[in-house]
């Protein structure tokens, strides 16, 4: 065989590598570097040394209590409420379902802050109600705990069980329970030795999902747990990063926990493609099924009502307390309205300069970044899912790397490499931001573009050039149109949670570069409670309109389709 | 101007040798059918004629140019060709008429005579009315007549089609296929046509080219000429429902297990090794008496045609006869009752070609 020429194939191989190595692997390898490696020589003895100082023992501990309870927690509420609505009679079961992923599009920080405006043990508005009423010395209540963080986290995490379960359990087939019946099991043995068993990827991949999520997560563990001296890991990063100073041993120990964060996070995702590759999957189809419906008679009505107030308790009411407390004058005052003001509103939006530049900053960095992420997701996907060159699985295996890395360790990463270490120093500025931003939410684009390009079948390509198109041409007439509703999706799947970012961009603000969640977290942290919620209500609303635009986009595009 | 001619082409796809050197020629304006079973190479051998696989040695020519091999590699765009493909590659965001104008738009042409160009093809293929629709709002063989029309367009030397008909229904495949005859005779273009159904092959080809597993061409010949006289046991089996018996002869007189026939076997009869003769299921009959004895082990009644099983000499034999005709014989045979089988006509084959295909 002849050897075959250098062309553009190869040419985009090589980019979308080199752009993977520089944007993700360069900044991964720096961290495992730093962790590892002192003076030019591999030593893992001082390395684990730093690991047993007291203060990052607690943090891995705590960790692991954290996302282990969040996770068994997360699970059996998203399994009871999958199966409520899909399995049983529950009245307004569609609405119900809905309203269950709502809590998926609320930034969890912003859950925390109501939280602890509601539940702290001494301010919490709550706690010192139930006091006042019951006479009591001591709160009920202290969501400023172990128990406390779990609580919140499972909140806004449970969701990923729910729609894994939920789907699943429409997707089963039910002639397998009908037999099962035929045998003569009754429904308790049915939903044990069947249904669950049956469910159990799914309960698996969502929970792995969970884990996943509650160890890398920040906001939560940092509003709630900071004050009080409970660290995990991501938040020990922080406070290492921001205590060191360019301290070389608190850098070191911080990539020794990126290195832990990095490694679970592979153990987990590991974890998963091997639940979801085992076979078990197969009696589940994908077309839709009638399934056997559970007739709940006396219980229909006091489950709804349980549905309800947990959708209130959970939704409704720090949504609220975020807002109310967002129009008081002054923090402490009483909910009246004489005490309340749209001012602070009006404030935050035009007069005052750091909110203002915060908003401003949060809206062109996941604007920016989602079209630039966007864009080269589509390029790699197309390498990846389109053509056939030597070489492929080296982009294969970076393309993977993006979905295994911690938005903590990425801020870390881009520090460490963007610091004026290789020439190059962004920090301080919104750059090394946005070069962050473009690490975090590649693993979105490459989903969804290569989801959409999968879809397009190569013969469509060919037919154009068979009409005479060239290769750019008919990329341009055939699969850019094709594969555009999955560039919208991927666009706002970044721009909205980069809209609300707070992991990595709390680790990478400077004096001018605020986003509107650093911003939310630092007027918090600085007492000012008003105005953190008053911004943390703007931000909610600009979440909210954000969503039915993506609803609305998409929706049109399926009618002109 | 028209003629392909595909010279010694060997292609792999890593260790798999898929073809080897394969060579053909397609006559100008004719309709050339490249017929085998799924996994032989057929479509392997279209896309290096269209030009979107790259072949390891030989060469091919498209009316009289080179266009692969020799260190030339012209790419699809620059061959002049339609090609229609198996799921239609039909462009869904796009409406009926705008696929059909597409290739249209690398010519010269005018817009006014592009736009009647369009419409007359358009036309010709039954899609006259439909030209604002997108393909989601067509059925199998509309969205397939928008391929076809496409591919027509801009008058291309030559049109590839790769199973355009595998994903219709019969009625429509049957429809369909008379109408791509049509449309050759129409354009005048030449065709290379590749399917794994015999029907259409037989039905639509000038000639017809069979390939068998390992990427060979094993005949070459008019639809008549691979049917009648194929060239071996491969390309025999190929074409429709067969059945074998033994067959022995005592000089010049053929016997099947043991009874002698009155009929001359068909082909060469070599000296040595064991022979086998091959028939179709019309080709035999059922008779009350006389014939080779058998045993009657399943009747099937299909309309017009009775479809029997029958056991001779420790092989199943298939044999249809036309109802009327067996009604108004000995009527309907039992199952497991004897009877005796006449041969109309019967072909040799090496024995040994049986037991190597199975």
């Amino acid at each position: 065989m002849r050897p075959r020429r250098f062309g553009t194939a190869e040419l985009l191989l090589l980019l979308s590598i080199l752009i993977l190595v520089v944007v993700v692997a360069i900044p991964i390898l720096l961290i495992f570097w730093n962790a590892f490696v002192v003076e030019g020589k591999p030593d893992f003895l001082r390395a684990l040394a730093l690991l047993k100082e007291p203060d990052t023992l607690e943090a891995l501990k705590n960790s692991l209590v954290i996302a282990g309870g969040t996770t068994v927690l997360s699970t059996i509420i998203g399994v009871f409420f999958a199966w409520l609505v899909s399995r049983t009679d529950l009245p307004y079961k569609a609405t119900m379902k809905v309203l269950f992923l709502v809590p998926f599009m609320l930034p969890s920080f912003i859950g925390a802050l109501a939280w602890k405006i509601l539940l702290s043990p001494r301010g919490g508005h709550i706690n010192r109600l139930l006091m006042d009423l019951l006479h009591l010395e001591d709160p009920v209540f202290n969501i400023m705990s172990l128990g406390g963080i779990i609580a919140v986290e499972t909140m806004y995490l449970f969701p990923f069980v729910f729609i894994q379960v939920s789907g699943a359990l429409e997707r089963m087939d039910p002639t397998l329970e009908e037999a099962a019946r035929i045998s003569g099991a009754g429904l308790f043995t049915i939903t044990r030795r069947i249904t669950l068993p049956l469910m159990m990827p799914s309960i698996l991949a969502g929970a792995l999902l969970v884990a996943l999520y509650s160890l890398a997560h920040f906001g939560v563990p940092a509003i709630l747990g900071t004050e009080r001296n409970i660290f995990i890991i991501p938040t020990k990063i922080y406070e290492k990063i921001y205590a060191s100073g360019g301290n070389f041993e608190a850098i070191r120990t911080g990539t020794m926990l990126s290195s832990i964060l990095v490694l679970s996070a592979a153990a987990i995702l590991y974890l998963q493609s091997l639940v979801l590759s085992s076979g078990r999957f197969q009696v589940i189809s994908g077309k839709s099924m009638r399934p056997m419906v559970l007739k709940l008679r006396g219980l229909k009505w006091p489950l709804l009502i349980l549905s309800v107030v947990y959708i209130a308790l959970t939704v409704v009411l720090p949504t609220a307390t975020i807002f109310l407390v967002g129009t008081l004058k002054t923090y402490g005052l009483a909910f009246k309205l004489e005490n309340m003001t749209l001012d602070n509103f009006t404030y935050i939006l035009f007069k005052w300069e750091l909110t203002r530049d915060a908003i401003w900053n949060s809206f062109y960095l996941s604007l920016c970044a989602a079209a630039v992420t966007m864009l080269i997701g589509t390029l790699i996907s197309y390498v990846l899912v389109k053509t056939k060159i030597r070489g492929k699985f080296l982009l294969e295996f970076l393309g993977v790397l993006p979905f295994s890395v911690p938005g903590t360790v990425i801020a870390l990463g881009v520090i460490l490499m963007w610091s004026g270490r290789f020439g190059v120093n962004l920090y301080n500025t919104a750059w090394i931001i946005f070069v962050a931003y473009i690490a975090r939410y590649m693993a979105f684009a490459l989903k969804s573009t290569s989801a959409a390009l999968e879809q397009v079948h190569d013969s469509l390509e060919e037919a154009a050039r068979a009409c005479g198109a060239s290769k750019w041409q008919a990329m341009k007439d055939v699969v850019l149109p094709l594969i555009k509703p999955g560039m919208v999706a991927a666009f706002f799947l970044i721009f909205l949670p980069a809209l609300r970012e707070l992991t990595t961009s709390v680790l990478l603000y400077g004096p001018h570069t605020r986003t509107i969640g650093v911003a939310i977290y630092t007027l918090n942290e600085d007492g000012e409670t008003v105005y953190a919620a008053a911004l943390a209500a703007i931000a909610l609303v600009i979440i909210v309109l954000g969503q039915l635009l993506i609803k609305r986009v998409t929706r049109a595009k399926i009618e002109s389709a | 101007m028209g003629r392909v001619s595909v010279e010694g082409v060997a292609k792999a796809y890593g260790p798999k040798q898929v073809l080897q050197d394969l060579s053909l020629a397609v006559e100008d304006g004719e309709c050339f059918t490249l017929l085998g079973p799924s996994g032989c190479g057929k479509t392997v051998l279209l896309r290096l004629v269209a030009g979107f696989e790259t072949l390891d040695a030989g060469a091919i020519h498209i009316g009289g140019r080179l266009v692969s091999g020799r260190g030339t590699n012209l790419p699809p765009e620059a061959r002049n060709l339609g090609v229609v493909f198996q799921d239609y590659a039909v462009w869904p965001h796009l409406t009926v008429r705008a696929n059909t104008a597409y290739p249209l738009k690398f010519r010269t042409d005018a817009a006014p005579q592009r736009a009647a160009a369009v419409q007359g093809v358009l036309d010709q293929v039954g899609l006259g009315a439909l030209g604002e629709r997108y393909p989601s709002q067509l059925s199998g063989g509309q969205q397939q007549r928008v391929a076809l029309a496409r591919a027509l367009v801009a008058h291309p030397e030559v049109l590839l089609l790769d199973e355009p008909l595998s994903n219709l229904d019969a009625n429509l495949r049957e429809e369909m296929r008379f109408e791509i005859k049509d449309l050759q005779r129409h354009h005048g273009a030449t065709i290379l046509y590749v399917t794994h159904d015999q029907e259409v092959a037989l039905a639509l080809s000038d000639r017809i080219g069979i390939l068998d597993l390992a990427g060979r061409l094993r005949q070459v010949g008019t639809p008549r000429e691979v049917f009648d006289q194929p060239a071996d046991l491969e390309v025999f089996r190929f074409l429709g429902v067969t059945s074998f018996v033994d067959l022995t002869f005592d000089g010049e007189q053929a016997l099947i297990a043991g009874t002698p026939i009155d009929l001359q076997p068909e082909g060469p009869r070599p000296g040595t090794g064991a022979l086998v003769g091959g028939f179709r299921p019309m080709e035999a009959e059922l008779v009350q008496a006389g014939g080779v004895p058998g045993l009657v082990k399943r009747v099937a009644l299909l309309g017009a045609a009775v479809d029997f099983r029958v056991e001779v000499g420790g092989r199943e034999l298939r044999i249809q006869q036309e109802t009327s005709e067996v009604m108004a014989g000995f009527g309907l045979p039992e199952e497991g009752q004897p009877c005796g089988v006449r041969f109309h006509r019967l072909r040799t084959f090496p024995a040994a070609a049986l037991t190597r295909e199975a």
